[in-house]
């Protein structure tokens, strides 16, 4: 992976990297490369489903749709670092 | 009498006979975390906890957990208390509710009473990663000693005896692993059998809470109390309740069926491991169980550790980016919404967090995905499929927990090995599967403990108590802690 690439997914991360941390992921990329070509080995010719969740079984569930009691303006806005006028503050978008 | 070092077994009967009251188990627990040396706490919850403590007059009879402190890590929510999940973004934040297990433990009126260290967001498998620093293993007073990650505060606040059991959570070895470098029992369930409603997710098809104790008996007191059905988790499986402890004095156990996976037995080079796992399945052997020598394809054994890189990575990059910083996180500047998000998020994440979350954003992107994440999720169901093979014809696998004794903070790196050990690296089988699993503690080396661990097909917890007793028994060590050290 070039700098450009690797410059395009922290951006999109929201977060930069110093260069000695990147030098250090190029070369963890250049491990992982030799561990794919392991892993594609393994699954070569066959047709295998992707294990998602570990029990084959129907997990996911609905409570019953009863009313319960939202939390108050002000829990909400308890842990927001910037708040004004009962809404969290942030600077104009448009 | 030092009466926190008792299991909570013991503890209880000294609570019912008024020996001692749950204020003075706050006062006495209190103070040994203010003595604590080995950076396993983040938060203490000394006024909440002593105000609970006061409260608790007329022992429960009934109740084993009446008045019983404890500890959390902190990736598990816990209403009005901060909790931090290891992380610098979070130093400040407070829940606003408790996470189900914690729930159901204060209604049994067990006290918290300090939120424990963890590796960042429980990324990191040495207890190094924390904003806090590492934690260091409490046998080890030269501070050089891991005792391993990421719930590496709960497991030292019960190995250092100031509480008899804690909260953990584990996603590849979380538990299991510092159970063995600690001296201790660690369980991890079924996935989905414990609700996880208020634990930080790190990676949801993997995540599981459990816990630490100094006996196998105790695990199986708080797994029955703890796994209830939770409509709060849509993964929560709702199973009716079930005494897991049934098993325990079953003669029965002769005719169980444990089996040994020899590429990773053989993986393990510390002649004094060796000597008591070998000394170990002589002992199964007397008792009258079968135990057979299993074979596993090398090449699935060694996609264990990047296919578990890359579902965690992934997992994490997609669970992490809601911190941004905005809803809660710490006050940074920024003329637009992107800049304050920017600042936040590179200011609250070290590093090696940030690495992992870039691999996860590559995995995850629409030209990568294919080839990387759900190739592991295939590589994950030969796993499963190979195990369960095994399971068709065995109770349980046992095998060394650890390859040796907690490594020195200076050999270990987080960092992407090229060739990693199987020996250490090979406890994710547990979660890739759902299986649960328990680690007890079998022998020392350098005056450093190891484990033994066991693992077995989903929701057959109560077989795995039983054989994890029959171990403890053989290996005699019952309620181990730095206080405790005895045979």
């Amino acid at each position: 992976m070039n700098e450009e690439q690797i410059i395009k997914l922290l951006k999109k991360l929201s977060f930069s990297l110093p260069k000695e941390q990147i030098d250090l992921f190029k070369n963890e990329f250049e491990i992982l490369q030799k561990h794919l070509e392991m892993l594609n080995v393994l699954v070569k010719d066959k047709e295998i489903e992707p294990l998602v969740f570990p029990l084959e079984i129907e997990v996911s569930s609905m409570r019953e749709d009863i009313p319960t009691k939202p939390l108050s303006q002000e829990e909400v806005l308890k842990n927001a670092s910037n708040k004004e006028a009962g809404q969290i503050k942030i600077p104009k978008v448009l | 009498m030092p009466f926190l070092n008792l299991t909570i077994k013991e503890l209880h009967n000294e609570l019912v006979k008024k020996t001692v009251t749950p204020l003075m188990l706050v006062k006495e627990a209190l103070l040994r975390i203010k003595a604590d040396q080995t950076n396993a706490f983040i938060t203490v919850m000394e006024e909440e906890a002593l105000d609970l403590a006061k409260k608790l007059i007329e022992p429960e009879v009934d109740n084993v957990f009446w008045g019983i402190p404890f500890v959390i890590k902190d990736n598990i929510s816990t209403k009005g208390i901060i909790t931090t999940g290891g992380v610098k973004m979070l130093e400040n934040y407070v829940p606003l509710f408790d996470a189900t297990v914690v729930s159901i433990l204060k209604k049994a009126k067990a006290i918290p009473i300090a939120k424990t260290s963890l590796d960042e967001l429980g990324i990191g498998g040495y207890g190094i990663n924390s904003y806090r620093g590492p934690t260091y293993n409490p046998y080890d007073l030269t501070k050089t000693h891991i005792i391993g990650g990421s719930s590496s505060g709960s497991a030292s606040a019960v190995a250092n005896a100031i509480t008899p059991f804690a909260l953990g959570s584990d996603t590849g070895d979380s538990i299991c692993k510092p159970a063995s470098y600690a001296g201790l029992v660690g369980l991890k369930p079924s996935w989905g059998l414990l609700s996880r409603f208020g634990l930080f997710s790190f990676n949801n098809t993997l995540d599981t809470l459990g816990f630490f104790t100094r006996s196998v008996y105790d695990a199986g007191l708080l797994l029955n109390l703890v796994a209830q059905k939770d409509e709060l988790d849509g993964t929560n499986i709702k199973k009716e309740k079930e005494d897991y402890l049934r098993l325990i004095d079953d003669f029965e156990i002769k005719k169980t069926k444990v089996a040994i996976i020899k590429e990773i037995a053989n993986d393990v080079i510390d002649k004094d491991v060796n000597t008591i796992f070998q000394k170990t399945i002589a002992s199964f052997k007397n008792k009258g169980l079968k135990v057979d020598y299993v074979s596993l394809d090398m090449s699935l054994l060694n996609s264990l550790y990047p296919a578990y890189f890359i579902l965690t990575s992934a997992e994490a990059t997609s669970n992490n980016a809601r911190l941004d910083g905005i809803k809660y996180g710490p006050s940074f500047k920024g003329e637009t919404y992107e800049e304050i998000m920017f600042n936040v998020r590179n200011e609250g994440f070290s590093n090696f967090t940030k690495r992992k979350l870039l691999f996860g954003e590559y995995f995850l992107s629409k030209e990568n995905k294919e080839n990387t994440y759900v190739l592991a999720q295939k590589v994950r169901r030969l796993v499963v499929e190979g195990i369960n093979k095994i399971f068709n014809e065995y109770d349980v696998i046992f095998l060394p927990a650890t390859p040796t004794v907690a490594p020195l903070i200076k050999d270990v790196s987080s960092a992407l090995k090229v060739k990693p050990s199987l020996a250490e690296n090979y406890m994710m089988i547990a979660n890739f599967g759902g299986f649960p699993s328990i680690t007890v503690p079998i022998g020392f080396k350098d005056n450093l403990p190891f484990g033994g661990y066991l693992f077995t097909k989903q929701f057959n917890e109560a077989k795995l108590i039983q054989v994890a007793q029959l171990l403890e028994d053989i290996s005699g060590y019952y309620n181990l802690s730095v206080r405790t050290k005895q045979k």
